[in-house]
């Protein structure tokens, strides 16, 4: 996770507040601010997805929308799981707005209350950033009124079970160039330590390690912290020669 | 006329029987079965390349498990963009039971072949040489021009009926001794809730468990022996025996004739079991037909544990079966399932109390995960406790000090538990060294060598005991656990463990160079390295 900004939030709020009162389709002069750039740690792997539901006989008609107003659309979507009903379709942007997915639901029985799926995807922005998303909703049904909401797990810490590793990229006999490799694609920090020897940091989540002289087993260890969504944590050892 | 050209994908760190038989009825059905391994991840580019150098007519991709499945399925995918155009077939136990998403989520593949995929996949091959289409085989799943057609399952057949399975040129090699899996059925009897085997066999249209007869399995033990020169045989039976001591006694007596009219002298054994079907005199027969290393499918001691993974195993069954091979002096090794959707601190200690008394037989632990077509998976979803998706399931404990602790220690003990280098791996395979060294290049056991790795082993699962205790206690004593707090802890205890891990490396190197040292001369060079 990154640093959430609060300016930009903000700054989303106030074009929000401008566009409900000044429509840019009237040719009236002005020109609404661009909308700011999306921010994979305010996505927060879809914390920021809402959802709205109508429903029609056994049709639920589920709009899900990136909530906070920034210049986004779907670069992939996938709607999985499905509890309580079945898939009829998934669309994206299906009003004409980029960062919308429609998803059609038939549900499983008349009788049927309650039920769940699970959106997954990237949400991507115009500057090529790409969040992954993946969240499940779950949707209540009461009579004609539709209740969807992202399904709530326990508020622990360490949240993502998110692997990294250390991979030597090259070296010789005196000294290692180690890379810590994940797949978490959101910002996340990097910090080594060895056992002996020295470390170079480099950027690129890179290290070089100056070898000790004295022969003997070694140990490099990185820590790859995702903030909010936890830490990975990954060892490798190399023994020196006499 | 050149014979047709079939490529298997999958992982191969040894011999993979599932694409090895499947390779074999390619052959004797006139194909040519080129296996391409597939290990890990970054190996992709060069197994698109090579499948597409070789311009195979199918593609078949086994995808035993979810965890590789996104990246084993992103391979068919990588082949399309590639420029592949033939047929591309997924199989295993995960396409099996996921085909839907499959199908619906990967447009390049063309079909799915469930359950034991000899015979289907044959027959998919065929159907692509002779331009007829794949919808409608019996045991698949295939896409023609848009249209799912979902086809009857195959009825199992016997498996003495199948070839031996295709085989490389040279074997593994563990100091020296050529060896080789194998296996003498599939299939297991029992239902365990978080297990594929049960599911798998459960789902398929036959037995849920079938043996080889013993003369088929000592005739493939003799070519192996003569012709490849091995003289281990790993057996990868989902359960070698059957709980009945008079039926697994008349099985061993059967192997063993038959091992010793054909001379088959000299070899040594692998093999599984469950903790029941552990028995002093039926222990004492295998170890004399020359079973080195067992291991033991212990799972959980916890009273919550036996039950919600309806392991139909009492603690003591657990605790008997590992005192007896302790007596006899064969190498065991076991997995807990420390954590799973019911688990309780109470448990955890149960079971923590239990590899402590266990110390010395090498461990190691992780949680239950659920895999497609289990009972497990039922259970979440019918509580609506399933997380994720197809290709990553999921849960989290009912007991939120439970989830909390599952995640501190998955993280703390990631590389210890979890890699092919890590202290658990190295403590259970130095032991086996052991015992292959003992067993092949040692005219008496060296007891001194023994004691001394025995009580590593036993200094490591301490270890591993008394970290997982420290977490245990955070755990306990954390009312309402800090972000920042609980992180600084898990750095802590992964930094510990590190550190003692780096007391071990140098025992087990150490004692890895002296065996190696005991191999004789002819022998020499044919070690892996540590």
């Amino acid at each position: 996770m990154g640093i959430k900004s609060k300016a930009k939030k903000a700054a989303a709020a106030g074009v929000t507040v401008a566009t409900s009162g000044l429509s840019s389709c009237n040719d009236n002069g002005v020109v609404d601010p661009p909308p700011p750039p999306l921010e994979c740690s305010d996505v927060d792997q879809g914390q920021s997805l809402e959802a709205t539901a109508e429903r029609v006989d056994r049709v639920l008609s589920v709009t899900v929308r990136h909530a906070l107003g920034a210049d986004a659309y779907w670069f992939d979507v996938r709607v999985t799981n499905p509890q309580g009903a079945v898939i009829v379709s998934v669309v994206t942007s299906p009003n004409g707005r980029p960062d919308d997915v429609l998803v059609t639901l038939l549900l499983q029985s008349d009788t049927t209350s309650t039920g769940s799926f699970t959106v997954e995807g990237t949400l991507a922005g115009y500057s090529n950033q790409h969040c992954a998303v993946l969240r499940t909703f779950t949707f209540t049904v009461d009579g004609q009124n539709v209740v969807v909401s992202q399904r709530k797990g326990h508020s622990l810490p360490l949240v993502a079970r998110e692997r990294a590793w250390i991979v030597m990229v090259g070296g010789d006999q005196r000294e290692v160039e180690l890379e810590a490799r994940t797949e978490y694609r959101d910002p996340h920090g990097v910090s080594w330590s060895v056992t002996g020897g020295s470390l170079v940091i480099n950027p690129n989540q890179k290290a070089r390690w100056l070898l000790p002289e004295e022969a003997g087993l070694y140990q490099v260890q990185v820590v790859v912290d995702y903030g909010q969504n936890g830490l990975a944590v990954d060892t490798m050892a190399f023994e020196v020669l006499g | 006329m050149a014979r047709p050209l079939v490529v298997l994908v999958g992982a191969e760190i040894e011999e993979n029987l599932s694409i090895r038989y499947l390779a074999a009825v390619l052959e004797a059905g006139g194909f040519t079965g080129m296996i391409i391994r597939f290990n890990e991840s970054m190996e992709s580019d060069a197994v698109v390349r090579d499948i597409c150098a070789a311009g195979p007519l199918v593609v078949g991709i086994s995808i035993p498990f979810q965890a590789r499945a996104r990246e084993l399925l992103g391979l068919a995918s990588h082949l399309r963009l590639a420029g592949y155009r033939g047929h591309i077939s997924v199989g295993g136990h995960f396409a099996t039971f996921e085909y839907a998403g499959i199908l619906q989520d990967y447009w390049a593949v063309d079909s799915v072949v469930r359950h034991e995929g000899e015979h289907t996949f044959a027959e998919v091959c065929k159907a692509v040489r002779d331009g007829i289409a794949v919808g409608g085989i019996p045991g698949t799943i295939a896409r023609d021009n848009g249209e799912v057609t979902v086809a009857p399952k195959r009825a199992l057949g016997p498996l003495d009926d199948l070839p031996f399975p295709q085989r490389p040129a040279t074997p593994n090699i563990v100091l020296g001794i050529s060896c080789a899996p194998i296996m003498a059925s599939r299939g297991c009897y029992a239902n365990c809730t978080f297990c594929c085997i049960h599911a798998y066999t459960d789902n398929a249209a036959g037995p849920r468990y079938r043996k080889r007869s013993p003369e088929n399995i000592v005739r493939e033990m003799l070519q192996e022996y003569r012709e490849r020169g091995v003289r281990l045989f790993v057996f990868h039976d989902d359960n070698f025996l059957v709980p009945s001591v008079a039926k697994n006694l008349q099985r061993c007596s059967e192997l063993a004739a038959l091992l010793a009219r054909q001379e088959l002298d000299g070899i040594g054994l692998v093999m599984k079991c469950r903790p029941q079907e552990v028995d002093r005199q039926l222990f004492e027969s295998l170890q004399s037909m020359g079973v080195i290393r067992v291991y033991v499918g212990i799972e959980t001691n916890s009273d919550e544990g036996v039950v919600s993974l309806n392991r139909g195993i009492s603690p003591s069954q657990n605790r008997r079966s590992l005192e007896i091979l302790r007596g006899l002096g064969i190498y065991c090794s076991f997995n807990v399932l420390i954590f799973d959707p019911e688990a309780t601190l109470r448990g955890i200690q149960q079971n923590l109390e239990f590899m402590e008394q266990f110390a010395d037989v090498p461990f190691n632990f992780c949680r239950a995960e659920v895999y497609a077509g289990t009972p497990l998976k039922q259970m979440l979803t019918a509580q609506g406790r399933l997380l994720g998706d197809y290709l990553a399931w999921g849960y989290e404990m009912r007991d939120p000090r439970v989830e909390l602790l599952f995640r501190i220690v998955s993280t703390a003990f990631a590389q210890r538990n979890f890699k092919p280098d890590g202290l658990a791996n190295l403590n259970m395979g130095i032991r086996f060294d052991n015992e292959v060294l003992s067993h092949f290049h040692s005219r008496a056991r060296d007891r001194i060598r023994d004691e001394q790795l025995v009580a590593l082993s036993r200094e490591i699962g301490l270890d591993s005991v008394a970290h997982f205790r420290r977490a245990l206690q955070f755990v306990a004593e954390t009312d309402q656990p800090e972000s920042d707090a609980v992180k600084r802890f898990t750095v802590q205890l992964a930094g510990s463990l590190a550190r003692s891990e780096l007391r071990f490396l140098p025992r087990i190197k150490s004692a890895r160079r002296e065996m190696e040292s005991c191999v004789p001369r002819e022998h020499a060079g044919l070690s892996g390295a540590l």
